[in-house]
């Protein structure tokens, strides 16, 4: 895995270069400033498999750099881990917000540093066969044949909708907040009949239906600072953030009118539109860390027993218990 | 054999950049001390930013070199200015000078 390292401070990459090469990653290259990174990036024909930054930086910061590398489609797979002194939630909002996968706070020991690079590997690994299945996804030619990569409990990354962040990133986020986040509140949407859509429809209608579900759900949340993810089975976990907690009937009930519009004919000519329900809200202030992700399970538990009761639909209440997208909550523990 | 050979060659590596650390303290102590007394002077909030931006690097590196207590004190007095736009109050400057003092007490026995 070739990284690529920046921070200001000299003796922190001396010791970065220290830790990455007793790791084995000889590749990496170390830089001392946002432009420098840039510069670098730039000459490249073949892009860093992942990055490490220093959020604060004279000039540009981390949270600038990591945006500008995320506008590059080549770096749209690599992890960014950010490297801070300053686990305070603003700055570790504004670094998830422009794109990067996980944070380490500084001082960190090498086994820390081990642990994140293993997960950033695992995480790309993830991205690059996202980003496959996604290429795949769009070539209609293709798609026939390849309809069996997209399951119903496929997680995806949601296009172009704002406050949208990937499944894994989402999870990392909650791994990594304290309690000293306090005030953040998980709320689930799902689409009761999204075994419809993913029955009667094909792939790319499929997730045209659950991108604009995405949008919706954002453009109802526009006035709040929140991020949403999508973790398959049509459900979407959203973390609302700054400490007010939300009115869940009403909430269904925006989402619903910002919804009505979305609807896909299926091959035997029937309208299905999607039915949105929205679980009661889980908040994880004041809570161990690890216990945030008990939250999220949570979050979707609910929503899915709302959904079953309400749409009683056989397929989804047996997923109920041993849900599909459960299997991934693993994958942070595993690691 | 060759497992404990290559920690051996990081560890003297490591040592290095600690002792090139510890030789950089004492320009570090100077700059820590002009700005502590500039603290309640006309320049008080250029000296708060600076002092802020020191002990910021200092929290981050000093415990990985094996300085944790430096590294304590340092965060301390970085989360006192935190977000800091506009003077200290007179309690608060007091507290950040006496934790700046700790700190040089510190730094100075390191050398």
């Amino acid at each position: 895995m070739e990284i690529l390292a920046v921070d200001d401070d000299e003796y922190h990459r001396d010791l970065l270069s220290l830790a990455l090469k007793e790791m084995s990653y000889t590749d990496s290259t170390i830089c001392s400033s946002a432009q420098e990174a840039l510069q670098l990036i730039a000459d490249r024909v073949a892009p860093f498999d992942c990055f490490l930054l220093d959020i604060e930086m004279p000039g540009m910061s981390g949270i600038e750099l990591c945006a500008k590398i995320r506008e590059n489609p080549k770096n749209e797979v690599a992890p960014i881990v950010m490297l801070t002194a300053l686990s305070d939630r603003e700055h570790v909002e504004a670094a998830f917000a422009a794109g990067a996968s996980d944070y380490l706070t500084k001082p960190f020991d090498q086994v820390e540093l081990k642990a994140r690079l293993q997960l950033a590997k695992k995480h790309r690994m993830e991205n690059l066969r996202f980003a496959r299945m996604r290429a795949k996804v769009e070539d209609i030619r293709a798609e026939l044949s390849q309809e069996q990569d997209v399951t119903i409990s496929t997680p995806f990354r949601l296009d172009d909708v704002t406050g949208s962040i990937e499944y894994l990133a989402f999870e990392n986020y909650l791994l990594r907040i304290s309690s000293d986040f306090g005030g953040a509140e998980i709320v689930s949407v799902k689409i009761g009949n999204v075994a419809s859509f993913y029955e009667n429809t094909s792939i790319s209608e499929f997730r045209f239906v659950i991108n604009s579900v995405g949008d919706s759900i954002s453009e109802v949340l526009r006035f709040r600072k929140f991020f949403l993810t999508y973790a398959g089975n049509g459900v979407f976990p959203v973390l609302l953030l700054g400490g007010f907690g939300i009115d869940v009937e009403e909430f269904e009930t925006d989402l619903s009118l910002f919804a009505e519009e979305i609807e896909i004919t299926s091959e035997d000519g029937e309208t299905i539109r999607p039915r949105l329900f929205v679980g009661s809200g889980k908040r994880t202030s004041f809570i161990p860390q690890r216990a945030s992700l008990s939250a999220l399970v949570a979050a979707v538990d609910d929503v899915e027993q709302r959904s079953a009761m309400n749409a009683a639909e056989p397929s989804l209440a047996r997923n109920i218990s041993g849900t599909p997208w459960r299997n991934l909550l693993g994958f942070l523990r595993a690691s | 054999m060759a497992h404990a050979a290559n920690n051996s060659v990081m560890e003297s590596e490591l040592d290095l950049i600690r002792a090139r650390y510890v030789a950089s303290l004492d320009i570090t102590i100077i700059e820590l001390d002009v700005l502590l007394n500039a603290i309640g002077s006309p320049d008080s909030d250029r000296a708060l930013a600076a002092i802020r931006s020191r002990v910021h690097k200092i929290a981050g590196v000093a415990p990985m070199l094996g300085f944790s207590r430096i590294g304590e004190l340092a965060r301390q007095i970085e989360t006192a200015l935190e977000g800091r736009a506009t003077s200290l109050d007179p309690g608060k400057a007091r507290l950040v000078r006496d934790q700046l003092e700790h700190l040089l007490d510190e730094l100075e026995r390191c050398l």
